[in-house]
């Protein structure tokens, strides 16, 4: 019982410390992580998007509120969730770098594998149809979308304990 | 001993809280706690959770998502190949804009499960793939599903006529999306494959300047073998899919959608399916085991009746499901060369 009582003080000390320590400062500059990121109107992952932005995009911080960080890009302001930004610089790739990566896009190399090993990969392996990958890979909903699907729905959880939800 | 565990649960949940409330003003505490059912109680009713209270395994500390989105490409490749995929609402697909059909059903699901999992992610949770989740119907009469990393959420047709509301689809892709925030994928890439690529995997090193690219397109090769091998034919480990089973019964309570509707499925599997040998009834434990798991972890809340409307939007996505005669069994799975 000890134990649990001191991992629990533990996890909430780091789970405090982790919150403050990567808070980024308003003014710093932070690149987009993931492939599109929106800018959301108001922190939170379904509703209204001010634009969208891609992957090694260069954004402003303006302020954070948990997870969420507020940020401008190109004179627009939105929130971004913090796991789609990145302190690092994402460098932009100056040449044919094959494997779908082309001239001025955003880098996307792994620790491992990058656009070169998809290509190796396609080469050994004739016929796989990557375009359909590319395809699918570019669906995608408006999260504003979602929001009114989930008002329709009223996808909302359990009743309260003595009422409704 | 049941009880003792909750009292172990409850006391580790209060400890953690009173130190955060200590740093972060208790205040903050006080305001997540005040609504009745909070996101901390869906935690605490959950029975399952030890089961995904395991830190991440080194595979998946090694893969980033980076890699993991070249993985997840050329696993998906190879699923769609195998299932001589034909894109199902081709119009919508070719200008990447989904509005309306049952693909976009799945994405306007898939999206709020998504939005559930960032909300409130457990430790060792991967991120949400780069290049975000994708869900795709599969026209085969086989009852399936399966997640591969980077996101890719296949569902087959035959899993799709045994679903009788949203809740239940949501169920199925609540699991599926499970394997991927919880790396089961990166873990079924063999041991021994890592020997080879330990220093460029393993190290800090700034991305692309590795060097040994033959090293890495061969490992690319053979992880996508061994993912294939334990997604599609062997199943991931009994662990792995009662670990998907608790965390996606978990993401439907987030997200709003009924927490029964996991176990609720898997009933119709068990008592649908009868007969049938191929797809999940192959790669995962037997229904009749997953829903006693299931009974025992889910929260016995009591839901609303869903409006009517829940019920029409899902007639009508299942209105679009092609024709039963069209659906085709995929082919002998053809592994990448190494």
């Amino acid at each position: 019982m000890k134990r649990t009582i001191l991992a629990g003080v533990v996890a909430g000390a780091l789970m405090a410390f982790g919150l403050v320590q990567s808070a980024p400062s308003p003014g710093t500059t932070l690149s987009v992580r993931a492939l599109r990121a929106r800018l959301m109107a108001s922190p939170q992952f379904l509703g209204a998007s001010v634009v969208t932005v891609r992957r090694g995009a260069r954004v402003k911080v303006i302020g954070t509120k948990g997870s969420w960080i507020r940020v401008s890009y190109r004179g627009r302001t939105g929130w971004v969730h913090r796991n789609r930004l990145t302190k690092k610089t994402i460098r932009l790739s100056s040449g044919g770098t094959g494997g779908g990566t082309s001239r001025g896009e955003a880098e996307l190399a792994g620790r491992g594998f990058s656009p070169k090993t998809e290509a190796s990969f396609k080469a050994k392996n004739p016929n796989f149809d990557y375009s359909q990958v590319d395809m699918i890979q570019r669906l995608e909903v408006d999260p504003a979308s979602v929001s009114r699907f989930v008002q329709e729905g009223q996808v909302a959880g359990p009743k309260k304990k003595g009422g409704g939800r | 001993m049941t009880s003792r565990i909750a009292r172990k649960v409850a006391v580790f949940g209060l400890a953690a809280l009173l130190s955060l409330g200590s740093l972060v003003g208790c205040r903050t505490i006080m305001g997540l706690l005040s609504g009745d059912l909070s996101l901390e109680d869906i935690d605490k009713d959950i029975r399952g959770m030890r089961a995904l209270a395991h830190a991440m395994s080194r595979a998946n500390q090694a893969i980033t998502p980076e890699d993991e989105y070249y993985l997840g490409r050329a696993v998906a490749v190879n699923v769609l190949n195998q299932h001589s995929y034909r894109y199902l609402e081709a119009g919508q697909v070719r200008r990447g804009h989904l509005s309306a059909g049952l693909t976009n059903y799945l994405f306007h699901i898939g999206t709020i499960l998504v939005a559930a999992a960032e909300r409130r992610p457990l430790k060792g949770d991967r991120t949400t793939p780069l290049a975000g989740y994708h869900f795709i119907v599969l026209n085969s009469p086989e009852i399936n599903a399966f997640a591969a990393p980077g996101g890719y959420i296949f569902i087959t047709t035959g899993i799709l006529r045994l679903a009788r509301n949203e809740d239940e689809v949501a169920g199925i892709l609540a699991h599926e999306m499970c394997h991927v925030i919880r790396g089961h994928g990166i873990n079924a890439i063999h041991k021994a494959r890592w020997n080879r690529v330990k220093k460029i995997f393993f190290s800090e090193a700034a991305a692309g300047v590795f060097g040994d690219e033959a090293a890495a397109t061969e490992f690319l090769n053979a992880a996508v073998s061994d993912i294939l091998k334990r997604m599609v034919m062997e199943g991931y480990s009994q662990k792995a899919e009662f670990a998907a089973d608790a965390c996606g019964m978990r993401l439907l309570a987030i997200s709003g959608y009924n927490s029964w509707a996991l176990y609720n499925v898997i009933r119709g599997m068990d008592q649908r399916g009868a007969g049938h040998q191929r797809g999940i009834y192959k790669t995962h434990p037997t229904p009749m085991a997953r829903m006693k798991y299931l009974y025992k972890i889910t929260p016995k809340w009591k839901y609303p009746t869903p409006p009517p409307a829940r019920y029409a939007r899902f007639r009508v996505a299942m209105g679009h499901l092609p024709p039963p005669g069209t659906a085709r069994l995929p082919r002998k799975l053809t592994l990448p060369r190494i």
